[in-house]
């Protein structure tokens, strides 16, 4: 609708159509970029084939270790992404908080629960893809975006098949869950928000 | 029914103003101006009204040395726009067809 007369008062429908059109607006324009999905989902990918290459080569042994650099290279890049990342008072609004809320108790629920699992000698893949899951899946209700909600059934899926199957095939069950539900969502979501 | 809405919400750059507001926390006057393609001076009086009504709060502030007009939705703003969409609903549902 034009903005050519302010002062004109406007019908129920005409309202109902202006309140839909603006909301969507901003809505697509506060949208993720999608860029941390890429990073971590990269990172797990690499690191899920990596242990699975190396148990599957080498026996059980330090293929852990392939997780512990995951950190190590995605914390520090996303911090600088994040500090160079260009904030305007109008990208400070209430998607953008419930979306880094949803990261956030991800974020402090999953070391409890690596911690937990190593603790009592458990296969970590399946509860971390549950969590992941469902992170994945509040962010897609947030941002309104339907492939993130795809993207929480796929690793999901993934989290059930590790119910039936040996843990040495859990790193790379994790690893297509984690390219199927990180990276064609966040690819998704870069490229809706390159075409707005 | 038509007469129980919000007077002051049913003004098309208002509505769009207070919409925006409602999705996003805070927003200055240049990115209001922007999303509801309002003139300065339009915008300025609109932005008033509603800061008169209590519904939003506006800051005068500076960035890097240029004034800067934030405006943000208030509670009062939020429980407004809320019960203007509500009624609208139910405008629509008792709507003869």
């Amino acid at each position: 609708m034009k903005m050519e007369n302010s002062e004109s008062k406007l019908t129920p429908e005409q309202s109902l159509l202006v309140i839909h059109q603006t909301i969507e607006k901003a809505k697509r324009e506060v949208q993720e970029n999608g860029f941390h999905l890429l990073l971590w989902g990269t990172l797990v990918v690499i690191a899920g084939l990596v242990d699975f290459y190396m148990s599957y080569t080498q026996g059980p042994g330090n293929q852990h270790y392939a997780w512990a650099v995951m950190p190590a290279i995605g914390i520090p890049v996303a911090i600088i992404y994040e500090s160079r990342r260009k904030k305007t008072p109008a990208q400070r609004n209430t998607i953008h908080n419930w979306y880094g809320l949803v990261w956030l108790g991800f974020g402090i629920s999953l070391p409890m629960l690596i911690a937990y699992t190593v603790m009592h000698h458990l296969p970590p893949t399946q509860p971390i893809m549950v969590v992941t899951g469902f992170a994945l899946f509040m962010s897609g209700i947030v941002l309104s975006f339907r492939p993130l909600i795809w993207g929480a059934a796929v690793i999901w899926a993934g989290a059930v098949i590790c119910l039936f199957t040996a843990p040495n095939w859990h790193s790379l069950i994790m690893a297509i869950g984690v390219a199927l539900g990180y990276l064609i969502p966040g690819y998704l979501l870069q490229r809706a928000k390159k075409t707005q | 029914m038509y007469e129980d809405l919000d007077n002051l919400l049913l003004s098309q750059l208002r509505l769009a103003a207070m919409s925006y507001l409602m999705v996003v926390k805070e927003a200055d006057f240049n990115t209001l101006k922007e999303q509801t393609g309002a003139t300065s001076g339009n915008l300025s009086v609109q932005i008033n009204k509603l800061q008169e009504a209590g519904y939003i709060q506006v800051e005068k502030t500076y960035r890097n040395n240029y004034p800067l007009t934030l405006c943000q939705i208030t509670p009062a703003g939020i429980e407004a726009f809320e019960a203007f969409y509500l009624r609208l609903q139910t405008y629509f549902k008792e709507k003869p067809e």
